[in-house]
C-alpha cells in the first residue's frame, strides 16, 4: 500500500468510514511504516488542539435566537410556553437524566428488567399473603418474626371467646334436653340415629 | 436525525423556545466551531451563527434532511459563501476606514501578535493562524471534520463533490500545516515522550 493511500484511510478510519478488511490492510501498514504513524499522531495532535481552542457563546447571541425563535412563533400564531414549562426537555446528558425520561433509551432497557421484577414481586407478596396476612408491621412480616404479635394475641382471645360460646351453646342443649350437666350422657350406641333427609341438589 | 432532535423540534413546534434553546446548546460546538474556522474573528462567528439559527426557524417547516446538523451546516456553508462574496465587492475608500478608526485601535491588534505565534507550545493559535493561509475549500474541509465532527461522505455531499476530491483536500490541508507547524511537533512530540 502505498503511503498516500495509507494516509487517506487514517483519515477515513478516524471518521468510523473504513472497512473492516481495509482497516487490517492499513494496520498491516502501519506496523511497517514510521512515516505513516508519524503523520497519525500529528493528525491525531491537530484533532485534539483544534477542538480544544473553540469559545463559548455570548449570552445576548443565545437570546437573541431564542427571541427569533419566540417572533417566529407568534407569527404562525402558535402560542409560546412559559418558561419552565417543558424542563425535562433540556439538554442533560448521563443516565439517570435519561432514565427521569421515560421514553427514551435507558428506560427502554430498563423495561423488560423491572416488568420481571415487579411480577417476581407479585409472586413473592402473594405468597407471603396467602400463607400469612402481614401484620404486626410489614418489617415483622418480612423478617419472620410475626410470631406472638398483637394479630395472633387477638385471634386467640376470639378463639377462646368462640370456645366459650360453644360450651355455653352445649350447656343450653343439655338443658333443653333435660340433662344436667353432671349427669353422665348415655353413651353414644344408645343414642337414636339421626335421619337424614336425602336432599337433592 | 436523534432522539432529542427530533423531540425539541416537536416541542418548539408546539411553543417551547426552551427546547430551542436545547437544540442552540446541542449543536453550538461544532457549528460554532466550524464557523469560527471560517470567519476573521469571535464577532464575525456569533454574527453568522446567529444568522444560520434564524434562518433554520424560519424555514424548519421547509426542512426535510435524514441529519439536522448536516443541515445546519448547509445553512451555514451558504451564508459564509455569500458573505465571502459581499466582501469582496465592497471596496474600502482610501482613507475613510483609517481615519473613522480610533488611534487606540490601529496600535494595539487583538490578534495574536508575532511573539505569540512563534512562542509557547499552545499549538491551538497557530493552527488557528496557519488555518486562516489555507484555500478555502482546503480549510471548509478541515473545519468540518475536526470541528463539526462530519463524516467525508457528508463532507462530499455538502461541497457537492466527491468522496475522494474531499480527502484530497483534507490531505492538502493536513500536509501545508504539518509543514507550518513542524517545529511545534517536533516539541510536541519532545513533550510526550
Amino acid at each position: 500500500m502505498k503511503c498516500k493511500l495509507a494516509q487517506y484511510q487514517l483519515m477515513l478510519d478516524q471518521a468510523g468510514e473504513q472497512p473492516a478488511w481495509q482497516r487490517r490492510r492499513l494496520e498491516r501498514h502501519l506496523s511497517r511504516c514510521a512515516a505513516c504513524c508519524a503523520w497519525s499522531a500529528e493528525w491525531q495532535a491537530l484533532a485534539l488542539a483544534t477542538r480544544a481552542a473553540t469559545p463559548p457563546l455570548t449570552a445576548a447571541t443565545r437570546q437573541r435566537i431564542l427571541d427569533a425563535g419566540r417572533h417566529a412563533l407568534a407569527e404562525q400564531g402558535v402560542p409560546v410556553q412559559a418558561e419552565g414549562a417543558n424542563a425535562h426537555l433540556s439538554p442533560s446528558s448521563g443516565r439517570a437524566s435519561r432514565f427521569r425520561r421515560l421514553d427514551l433509551p435507558a428506560f427502554t432497557y430498563w423495561r423488560p428488567a423491572l416488568a420481571a421484577a415487579a411480577v417476581l414481586l407479585l409472586l413473592v407478596g402473594g405468597f407471603r399473603l396467602s400463607t400469612r396476612p402481614p401484620a404486626g408491621g410489614i418489617v415483622n412480616w418480612l423478617t419472620g418474626s410475626h410470631r406472638n404479635t398483637a394479630w395472633e394475641e387477638g385471634v386467640d382471645q376470639q378463639l377462646e371467646q368462640m370456645g366459650e360460646t360453644l360450651a355455653g351453646i352445649s350447656r343450653d342443649i343439655l338443658v333443653i334436653r333435660n340433662v344436667t350437666p353432671d349427669e353422665p350422657l348415655p353413651a353414644w350406641k344408645d343414642q337414636p340415629e339421626l335421619e337424614m333427609e336425602e336432599q337433592v341438589i | 436525525m436523534g432522539q432529542p432532535e427530533k423531540k425539541w423540534i416537536a416541542a418548539y413546534r408546539r411553543g417551547d423556545v426552551e427546547a430551542l434553546g436545547s437544540l442552540v446548546e446541542h449543536y453550538r460546538r461544532p457549528l460554532f466551531g466550524f464557523i469560527l474556522r471560517m470567519t476573521d474573528s469571535v464577532a464575525d462567528a456569533e454574527d453568522v451563527f446567529q444568522e444560520v439559527w434564524f434562518r433554520a426557524i424560519r424555514h424548519l417547516d421547509s426542512y426535510r434532511e435524514k441529519k439536522f446538523l448536516s443541515w445546519l451546516f448547509r445553512i451555514a456553508r451558504n451564508l459564509l459563501i455569500d458573505r465571502a462574496r459581499r466582501a469582496k465587492l465592497i471596496v474600502p475608500l482610501s482613507g475613510t476606514d483609517m481615519e473613522a478608526t480610533p488611534w487606540e485601535a490601529r496600535l494595539a491588534s487583538p490578534a495574536p501578535g508575532p511573539d505569540r505565534l512563534t512562542q509557547g507550545h499552545d499549538l491551538a493559535p497557530r493552527i488557528e493562524a496557519a488555518l486562516k493561509r489555507l484555500p478555502r475549500e482546503q480549510r471548509e474541509v478541515f473545519a468540518l471534520r475536526m470541528e463539526g465532527g462530519l463524516p467525508f461522505k457528508e463532507i462530499a455531499r455538502l461541497q457537492e463533490t466527491s468522496i475522494n476530491t474531499a480527502l484530497a483536500r483534507m490531505h492538502y490541508a493536513v500536509t501545508k500545516l504539518r509543514q507550518e507547524l513542524k517545529k511545534d511537533f517536533k516539541d510536541y512530540s519532545g513533550a510526550r515522550s
